[in-house]
């Protein structure tokens, strides 16, 4: 006993600093999970909201009011759509599942107040939370096409995981044929996500688009995810390699739309 | 009042980071993280421990604010912990000290010595860290070169011009 105790003594510091990295590990690996805390998260509202000052500062006075009058009526403009849409659908017999999935969707304009592309586990903070009834796992895109997934929320804000996140995947299908894959992105450059599960006896040529499958509830169907920008087959392959741009540009999204689906059809993705 | 004093400047460095250097970065490659500057400027302490916890404290904030949960925590605790060995190698009479750390206190070489090694560790453990991916590692290596060069630059350009 009195030997362990002079044991623990001699080696106090180094068993503090074993506990110490053994606390940061479990934390890592807790958040290697999909879905954030939003307290321990930057959807925190002491840091989204010091990222939200910073944003504004960076904003052109008159240029932020146009811009956000413009995503406003965007998104009205979907609304009325759906709205449209629906109306037609007691007049219009349904042909297609994709045209199905479109209906009762309503569209909350966001701003990005923060946003990494560098990393491998990249995020963005929206400037919409619970009290405009964003949820988690409701889907987030662009003008030019699908940005990411929220995966925390908080009062007033939001985290999203975009597409350029290594352990983030989205249904997707070629818009051309409708085979159905799946986006991985590998890390480093932000302009180039991976398709997989295209298999080799289909026909995929550069250029060819992407887009939501419609499988999930999280998008409706139809929504641009990338344009193939590379297409290889090795032998012995069952897969394509396949590159594509993603139509977002990262680094320039200022504001974003978040989609809340009112049915759920299918399963959601994890 | 010297503890008022660390936690004034614990505070301008963070906002530094947070508000200056994170915007900063060059392509996904160089990434500065200066905020360990504090950590490696830190008076010595009497009780290793605290200066573990204060490394834990630091990089739960970082975490916070990057949304990496544990990622920097685990390197600054490492750096806290590996502060003091090296510090107590490098320099004769350690004791002496009461001051912050710094290219006047510890001497040049010895402190430039200090920063490059503890700065290189720092990232090499956050990159390493955040690619959570064995086949990445040329990546982090790169990342952790580029970003070390420099935060060096930045750390020990500060210590030129105080």
């Amino acid at each position: 006993m009195k030997n362990l105790l002079q044991f623990l003594a001699r080696y106090s510091n180094f068993l503090i600093f074993l506990i110490l990295e053994v606390v940061a590990f479990i934390l890592i690996a807790t958040s290697h999970q999909y879905q954030h805390s939003a307290i321990w998260s930057s959807a925190n509202r002491i840091v989204a909201g010091l990222d939200n000052i910073t944003t504004t500062v960076g904003d052109y006075f008159q240029l932020k009011k146009d811009n956000q009058l413009l995503i406003e009526e965007n998104a009205w403009l979907k609304n009325q759509l759906t709205r449209q849409a629906n109306q037609l659908e007691k007049y219009v017999e349904i042909d297609s599942l994709y045209q199905y999935s479109h209906l009762d969707v309503e569209y909350i304009p966001a701003k990005v107040i923060g946003l990494t592309t560098h990393k491998h586990h990249n995020y963005l903070t929206i400037n919409k939370g619970q009290r405009d009834s964003i949820e988690v796992d409701m889907g987030v895109i662009c003008h030019d096409g699908v940005v990411g997934i929220v995966s925390a929320v908080s009062e007033k804000y939001s985290l999203v995981v975009p597409l350029i996140h290594t352990e983030m995947h989205t249904s997707c299908r070629l818009k051309k044929n409708d085979y159905i894959g799946r986006t991985q992105w590998r890390g480093i450059d932000y302009k180039k996500v991976e398709l997989k599960d295209i298999s080799r006896h289909v026909d995929v040529a550069q250029g060819d688009s992407v887009v939501t499958s419609g499988l999930t509830s999280v998008f409706p169907g139809g929504i641009l995810v990338g344009t193939v920008e590379s297409c290889e087959l090795t032998d012995g392959d069952n897969y394509y390699h396949i590159t594509m741009r993603p139509t977002t540009d990262y680094r320039k999204l200022k504001y974003v739309q978040v989609i809340r689906n009112h049915v759920t059809y299918a399963e959601e993705e994890p | 009042m010297e503890k008022i004093k660390e936690i004034g400047r614990l505070l301008l460095i963070l906002a530094l980071q947070v508000l200056l250097f994170d915007h900063l970065h060059i392509s996904m490659w160089g990434f500065p993280m200066v905020y360990i500057l504090f950590l490696i400027t830190l008076p010595l302490l009497k009780l290793k421990w605290v200066e573990m916890i204060i490394g834990f404290a630091v990089g739960l904030i970082m975490d916070i604010w990057h949304s990496s949960m544990g990622v920097h925590i685990a390197a600054c605790v490492a750096i806290a912990f590996l502060r003091p060995i090296l510090l107590s190698n490098f320099v004769q009479e350690i004791e002496r000290i009461n001051d912050n750390v710094s290219g006047s206190s510890i001497g040049l070489v010895e402190y430039v010595k200090c920063v490059v090694i503890l700065t290189i560790l720092h990232h090499a453990i956050v990159f390493s860290l955040e690619a959570w991916d064995i086949q990445s590692w040329w990546i982090v290596l790169l990342q952790t070169i580029i970003s070390s060069a420099l935060t060096i630059a930045i750390i020990l350009s500060y210590d030129r011009l105080k």
